[in-house]
């Protein structure tokens, strides 16, 4: 072995542990009695007492299921949405397409933080702060997938195209048939992109959220650990573990998948 | 089974913003016919074809089929299927899911789409593939699906865009037959674009030969090599291509003519009218090509293999008055009779003419 792969595998190793440190220790807390949040001791008694109690002093199920409506809600807006735009920027002529097309590039540029409180003040009159449509909706026109499925599409020969124009497909049907089982990587790279980002979305919905009803996770756990529980480390770490637990768990099972598909949707 | 129905092609016209690629098509495409449409890169086959199809729209110009006006109708209500160069299959889709998906889009029966399915791939030999996906198949064998889903649409017209272009030179010979005898024994009408001018000879029983988004000429196999209408034609039909030269060249008093020879009408005779010097001679096996330098130019020739012809050397020719072709120099128009000067080229032709094996040189 070389000594330029001698240091990169060495860098490696050194990143990804870097990386694993805090959850290890998360997990080190959360599975055992608070009186060993700082002592390792490798045979410390194990517990699940920290989950029951985190579950028990905050409404958790309230919030995943607020969680898992926003984020099954905002992937099938964006599919819908940057589907059909991507699919009229691939293959129509239309007027203004050029202009259309650099806007959503420009909105790529844009960091969402700016648009904080132009977002709110929108929400605010459509009526919508404080609901669950309001996390979401500022992200359903995603300038992101829009260019990745319009440069997917754009992959797709014209003859398909034409030959299933022949065989009496509508745009849809064509759109439907071919296209879309065509995109499928980039549709499951993108997806898990969106999930993940808006499972771990936090200073926006901790904006326009402020009922247990539409708080996601993110901010419910916040909110657990600043006020209920003092610095109770181990119960707010098995908080912690189990609201990112289900993303971890889905990556881990996917995983080869996930990354053939980006590999494939050209994300690297 | 399904009958062909005919087309016709009326002031057809189409630009894209600046280019013209179709300056006014008139044609018909008899009913249950095999029409090929042949004609050098770029002249505008495939755009005609895809108005056929309904996959362009016409600038100016009307599409009839089967006696319709179908000009403004959608490429799926011109009872037309249509075979592409790519084979056009779709990758993510089965062979049979590809052979029945227009089937599908239309709804059909389960039961009805499966038999016309088993029909179809027992017709193409492709039984045992029907569970692959298309990208593990030869070429032929995709060329074979894309053929299917055409048969089991059961349309009046198939329109081929270059289907064979992309498979080797044997399995081109075979799907030519293959082609012809589908045709035949559907019945429909094809219309099959190509710019390989045997496979056009070979397949049509009428040639549509297209320059420059204008048809040069419509006939048969036969009338177009044995007489072209204008020098174009001349030219691209045949190979090697006809011999053409200034008629002055042939000792002819006349400067607006334009001769063409085919290079087998050519022949060696020692009391020919043409004489001519013996340029670069290739060797072919069974006949060579000669360079026969009249004037200053050249004409063609083959001859038998057998006979050896010096470089330089003099030699005379002579060819059958049916076999001249001339041609007005400044439109390329095919003349509709040999103008009396011509007559002193074929006259020596009564004096026994040799086999052409029999060497004729004079030094
Ligand atoms: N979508 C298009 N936009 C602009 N010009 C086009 C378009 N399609 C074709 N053309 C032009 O029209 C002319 C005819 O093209 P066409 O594809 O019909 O040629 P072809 O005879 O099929 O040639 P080939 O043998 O190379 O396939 C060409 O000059 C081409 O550049
Ligand atoms: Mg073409």
């Amino acid at each position: 072995m070389s000594y330029d792969r001698i240091l990169n595998t060495t860098a490696a190793w050194l990143l990804a542990l870097f990386w694993l440190l805090p959850l290890a220790y998360a997990i080190w807390t959360a599975f055992h009695p608070a009186a060993f949040e700082t002592r390792f001791e490798p045979l410390a008694p194990l517990t699940l007492q920290n989950f029951v109690q985190a579950w028990s002093e905050a409404p958790f199920a309230r919030y995943f299921l607020n969680t898992m409506i926003l984020v099954t809600g905002i992937v099938a807006a964006q599919f819908t949405l940057c589907t059909l735009a991507a699919f009229a920027f691939a293959r129509f002529e239309f007027r203004g397409k050029g202009l259309m097309f650099a806007l959503v590039l420009m909105q790529l540029l844009i960091m969402p933080d700016i648009l904080i409180v132009e977002n709110y003040r929108t929400m605010s009159q459509l009526g919508l702060i404080d609901t669950i449509a309001a996390i979401g909706l500022p992200y359903v026109a995603s300038a992101f997938g829009i260019f990745l499925l319009r440069q997917t599409f754009m992959t797709v020969p014209k003859e398909l195209d034409d030959a299933a124009r022949v065989e009496g497909c509508s745009y849809l049907g064509i759109l439907w048939r071919v296209y879309i089982p065509l995109a499928k990587p980039t549709f499951l790279a993108y997806g898990l992109v969106s999930v993940s980002h808006h499972w771990n979305n936090f200073v926006w919905p901790l904006i326009v959220t402020n009922s247990v009803e539409t708080r996601p996770l993110t901010v419910g756990l916040s909110i657990f650990a600043v006020t209920d529980s003092g610095i109770q480390w181990s119960v707010i770490n098995a908080a912690t573990l189990m609201t990112s637990g289900p993303l971890l768990i889905a990556f881990l099972l996917f995983q080869r998948q996930f990354v053939q598909s980006f590999m494939r949707a050209g994300i690297k | 089974m399904t009958t062909g129905k005919s087309i016709m092609l009326r002031g057809l016209r189409k630009a894209w913003g600046e280019t013209v690629s179709l300056k006014g098509i008139d044609l018909t495409i008899p009913e249950g016919k095999f029409t090929t449409i042949l004609g050098p890169s770029g002249c505008g086959k495939s755009t005609t074809l895809r108005i056929i199809a309904g996959l362009e729209e016409v600038s100016a110009g009307t599409v009839e089929i089967g006696g319709e006006d179908v000009t403004s109708r959608p490429a799926s209500g011109r009872d037309i299927a249509m075979v592409f160069q790519s084979y056009a299959l779709f990758p993510h889709l089965s062979v049979a899911e590809n052979i029945i998906f227009g089937l599908r889009v239309r709804r059909m029966g389960r039961a009805e789409r499966d038999a016309k399915l088993t029909a179809a791939a027992d017709m193409l030999g492709l039984s045992y593939l029907l569970d692959r996906k298309p990208s593990q198949l030869s070429g032929g064998q995709q060329q074979r699906v894309a053929l299917g889903r055409a048969i089991v649409a059961e349309k009046s017209i198939f329109l081929m865009d270059e289907p064979l272009s992309n498979l080797d030179a044997k399995l081109r010979a075979e799907m030519r037959e293959e082609i012809r005898d589908l045709q035949k024994r559907l019945g429909v009408t094809m219309v099959y674009v190509t710019h390989d001018q045997v496979e056009a000879v070979t397949m049509a029983d009428q040639i549509v030969l297209m320059n420059q988004g204008e048809i040069e000429q419509i006939g048969s196999p036969r009338q177009i090599y044995s007489r072209p209408e204008t020098l174009f034609t001349a030219k691209f039909i045949g190979t090697p291509p006809m011999g053409t030269c200034s008629a002055r060249a042939l000792g002819i008093a006349r400067d607006d003519i334009t001769v063409g020879i085919r290079p087998e009408a050519l022949v060696l005779d020692q009391n020919g009218p043409i004489r001519a010097r013996v340029g670069h001679v290739e060797y072919l096996g069974a006949d060579a090509m000669v360079e026969c330098r009249v004037g200053d130019e050249t004409l063609p020739c083959r001859i038998s293999g057998r006979t050896e012809l010096t470089l330089g050397a003099t030699i005379r020719l002579s060819v059958a008055r049916d076999d001249l072709h001339a041609f007005d120099s400044a439109s390329g128009q095919r003349l509709d009779t040999l103008p009396p000067e011509f007559a002193a080229l074929s006259a020596a032709q009564t004096t026994a003419p040799l086999g052409s094996h029999a060497s004729s040189t004079e030094r």
